[in-house]
């Protein structure tokens, strides 16, 4: 009995570890499909815009690329609809799960500064943007992991010290 | 006649807008204000009434031929006055930067190398400053404080946001001070 309380024990211990530990890049590596909203404002306002979306993940050399394209079409109007691809690579910092742009430069010189992070299950990628006269944004997005095959990506633009867009989507990997 | 009167309305309304669309100087912001205000409920969500006291220098700063700002800041949650008085008092100097009403903290770094960026800038009668800080595991805040003048003092809003989520909002009415800071 207490030989099986042990176990018990011990397994829940190993489980909770598990979970606590910070998930690797190799673990987001793979194409991802999804869909969601954006909304415009504060958090609780309402939607203005559906997204689609494919996001790649692929390990480079010393760190990892991540290519997004992202369709956004109005709630109101389908027809108005736009795509855009953007892409970042990252290397390795200093400390491990952490990683800096390649082209992050000082965000007080003109230059966007890009970082991402990985911390349990979310991949966070941040970027700051300092225009010529002192006005603001940070760009967060924030992918975690649900499970292998699933990931939330909670977007969010915050301009001037107030939230500008959010937008929630819920990614499935492609089996390619 | 009338068409004089017109001309001379419209060249005050022209002035008016102009007046009202220009940036204060930071000499406009230079004084002791000393007031009150509470945390927004919408970013203290579950937490008890926190109002805030708080006083605000802001002075030249010759050498650097910026200004200087000081804050201090004194919390009380609930209604009951602390035992001990929690206390926190900030200090920031600002040096010009290449553009006008632009400023940059003179210990401003680089958030590459894990060093904090700090600037202000003034937009018609708001002075922002905005606080960046990323530590060496990617975390990081935004600290972000809007003073603007008003007819009696200055109205200070102020966000944090750690990681993308703003964990405290706060809202501050205060008053300008006799006191001279030149």
């Amino acid at each position: 009995m207490r030989i099986a309380l042990a176990l018990g024990t011990a397994a829940l211990l190993l489980a909770t570890a598990a979970q606590a530990a910070d998930r690797k890049i190799e673990d987001f590596v793979g194409r991802w499909i999804g869909s969601g909203q954006a909304t415009q404002g504060a958090s609780n306002s309402q939607a203005t815009q559906s997204r689609d979306s494919e996001v790649v993940i692929e390990k480079v050399a010393d760190g990892f690329k991540v290519v997004w394209t992202t369709m956004s079409s109005n709630v109101d109007d389908g027809s108005k609809s736009k795509v855009k691809t953007s892409s970042l690579t990252f290397k390795k910092g200093k400390a491990p799960n952490v990683y800096t742009d390649v082209k992050s430069g000082s965000a007080t010189d003109g230059k966007k500064t890009t970082w991402a992070r990985i911390s349990g299950s979310t991949l966070s990628i941040t970027q700051l943007v300092i225009a010529e006269d002192g006005q603001w944004d940070v760009t967060i997005y924030d992918r975690s992991l649900k499970d292998a095959d699933h990931m939330n990506l909670a977007f969010k633009r915050i301009t001037n010290g107030t939230v500008a867009r959010e937008a929630a989507l819920s990614m499935t990997r492609a089996k390619d | 006649m009338r068409a004089v009167v017109a001309a001379v309305a419209v060249l005050f309304a022209f002035a008016t807008v102009s007046a009202q669309a220009a940036d204060r100087k930071v000499a406009d912001f230079f004084g002791v204000y000393l007031g009150h205000g509470e945390v927004d409920a919408t970013a203290a969500k579950g937490q008890e009434k926190e109002t805030r006291f708080s006083q605000v220098v802001i002075r030249p700063a010759p050498a650097e031929k910026g200004f200087t700002i000081e804050w201090s800041t004194l919390k009380l949650e609930g209604d009951e006055l602390p035992s001990t008085a929690n206390t926190k008092t900030y200090s920031q100097t600002f040096r010009p930067a290449d553009k006008a009403g632009l400023f940059r903290d003179i210990t401003s770094g680089d958030l590459n190398l894990n060093q904090d960026t700090s600037w202000a800038v003034i937009k018609g009668d708001t002075l922002s400053i905005v606080q960046v800080s990323a530590g060496p595991d990617g975390g990081y805040f935004v600290a972000h404080y809007d003073r603007t003048l008003t007819p009696k003092g200055m109205d200070v809003r102020f966000t944090r946001f750690e990681n993308s989520r703003i964990v405290r909002a706060v809202h501050l009415n205060l008053l300008k001070g006799p006191a001279k800071v030149n």
